[in-house]
């Protein structure tokens, strides 16, 4: 775990191929590398694709490093992370366990290697498990692996914390028998978002000021664009900043509606209004099952005037121009359009 | 707050100029009613149209588009096309769609109406 500013924290979980002193020696410059990247840079792709380009000339051969790390933003849940290769983490949820996906090479193999970014949103009461390949690579006496999909299954049924790790402890012992001896070694790191309850008590990270849904019915962003603006009455947002709060919300939210929801009665969209010391932020979700948004080509207003452009899609481009920070994550078959707008320049408010 | 389904009414001022004054919500709603009214507007072939947005109080991303719609016929017809009546903030929504380069945004009506380009200049 490594403390970072605002508040955020960077997780990593490792693995290094081979045993012994030489092994020891390339994950111990590993995590210095990785713990100094991570307080200069914010981009969990860039701080692996860094810690690569450091470790590559002085890689023993047939050596390298599995690695994943995230940045997780206790206060809302937000998660970015990217992965070199390393076994895909599960993160438990009301919906089911998913894995959380990236794509990337692992450590020290060459470099100029990139390394994908993805995002989620850990949901009040979610859980995450990290892990190394030591666990599902164990075999019982007939050499069969215990595997991913038990793996999975544990977590499903598994409380969380410390708890998950005995169960999986334990039935692996079950699996490999009680006298094998540990094949490789296993590391596993468990995450848990804490339920809204306690959330709300915990005001100096980030309390929830409004939560709520609206029906998928064309117009209704006005309605949240309302109940927004009454949510953060208190917090001294200037006229023009509240303004700008309110066309991303209603954007974001007719977005929702309309592609992740496709207008469907029976698909609500959840809005979630949480305020930290700095800032206020929107969490706007559907329940859309169409994988990942597509990216919408930015708009181009001559083009559009000529005809080359179709005259919509401004949509995501005035979010991105109202907010100080728009985030899209996809996880378990929904969207989560993320608005973060500073507290700043409020000093003329005399109320 | 509710929704206010968009009423658009065409006046004809002095010197080939027609005026749409749009009251009520500029969303898909308004696709109807605000390409009627152009369709008003122009039917005596004026040199310009000017939106009146003094009493439109919510435009949205699809609002946008359907004057962006308006901007690409007034263009191939050679017809200029001027506003007034926005809010700081929907003012600032058309500069940063850039509109506003293709639209002049006059501060009120007298002088969107009383000239070409450089009309809201003091």
């Amino acid at each position: 775990m490594i403390p970072l500013p605002d508040g955020r924290v960077g997780f990593v979980v490792g693995d290094v191929t081979d045993k012994g002193v030489p092994a020891a020696l390339v994950m111990s410059a590993t995590r210095s590398l990785l713990r100094a990247s991570a307080q200069r840079l914010i981009e969990p792709g860039e701080v692996l694709e860094r810690v690569n380009e450091q470790l590559c000339p002085d890689m023993p051969e047939k050596m390298f490093v599995t690695c994943l790390y995230g940045v997780l933003d206790p206060a809302t849940g937000h998660l970015r992370f990217a992965n070199a290769g390393h076994d895909l983490p599960y993160v438990r949820t009301a919906d089911g366990v998913v894995e959380l996906r990236a794509r990337g090479m692992p450590l020290g193999l060459m470099t100029g290697m990139p390394c994908e970014e993805k995002e989620a949103t850990l949901q009040p009461g979610d859980g995450v498990l990290l892990h190394s390949d030591g666990v599902v690579e164990a075999h019982d006496p007939e050499r069969d692996m215990f595997g991913f999909p038990r793996l999975k299954e544990t977590m499903a049924d598994a409380p969380p914390g410390q708890e998950l790790i005995d169960r999986v402890l334990s039935d692996l012992e079950a699996w490999t028998g009680p006298d094998a001896e540990q094949e490789d070694d296993i590391t596993m790191v468990t995450l848990e978002r804490s339920t809204g309850e306690s959330q709300v008590s915990a005001a100096a990270n980030g309390s929830v000021l409004a939560e709520f849904e609206v029906p998928s019915e064309a117009g209704n962003e006005r309605e949240v664009m309302d109940r927004v603006e009454t949510a953060v009455a208190d917090l001294g947002l200037e006229p023009s900043r509240l303004q700008r709060l309110k066309t991303a919300v209603a954007e974001a939210t007719m977005n929702a509606m309309e592609h992740g929801n496709e207008y469907q009665a029976d698909r609500p969209v959840s809005i979630r209004v949480l305020h930290s010391p700095d800032r206020v932020l929107v969490q706007i979700t559907d329940r859309g099952d169409a994988g990942e948004l597509a990216e919408p080509e930015a708009p181009d207003l001559e083009a559009k005037l000529e005809g080359r452009q179709t005259p919509r899609g401004w949509g995501m481009f005035l979010i991105e121009k109202m907010v100080d920070e728009a985030r899209v994550t996809s996880e378990g078959g929904g969207h989560t359009v993320e608005l973060a707008l500073r507290l700043e320049g409020d000093g003329d408010d005399n109320e | 707050m509710t929704t206010s389904e968009l009423q658009a009414a065409v006046r004809q001022r002095d010197g080939g100029v027609a005026v749409i004054d749009l009251q009520g919500d500029v969303n898909s709603s308004a696709e109807v009613a605000l390409n009627e009214a152009y369709a008003r507007a122009t039917a005596g072939g004026p040199g310009s149209v000017v939106l009146n947005f003094e009493h439109a109080d919510y435009i949205n991303s699809t609002g946008i588009a359907l004057i962006v719609g308006l901007l690409a016929q007034a263009r191939t017809s050679k017809i200029e096309m001027k506003a007034f009546g926005l809010s700081d903030h929907y003012r600032e929504i058309f500069e940063i769609t850039r509109l506003s380069d293709f639209m002049t945004i006059a501060d009120n009506e007298d002088r969107a109406v009383g000239g070409p380009e450089g009309s809201n200049d003091a």
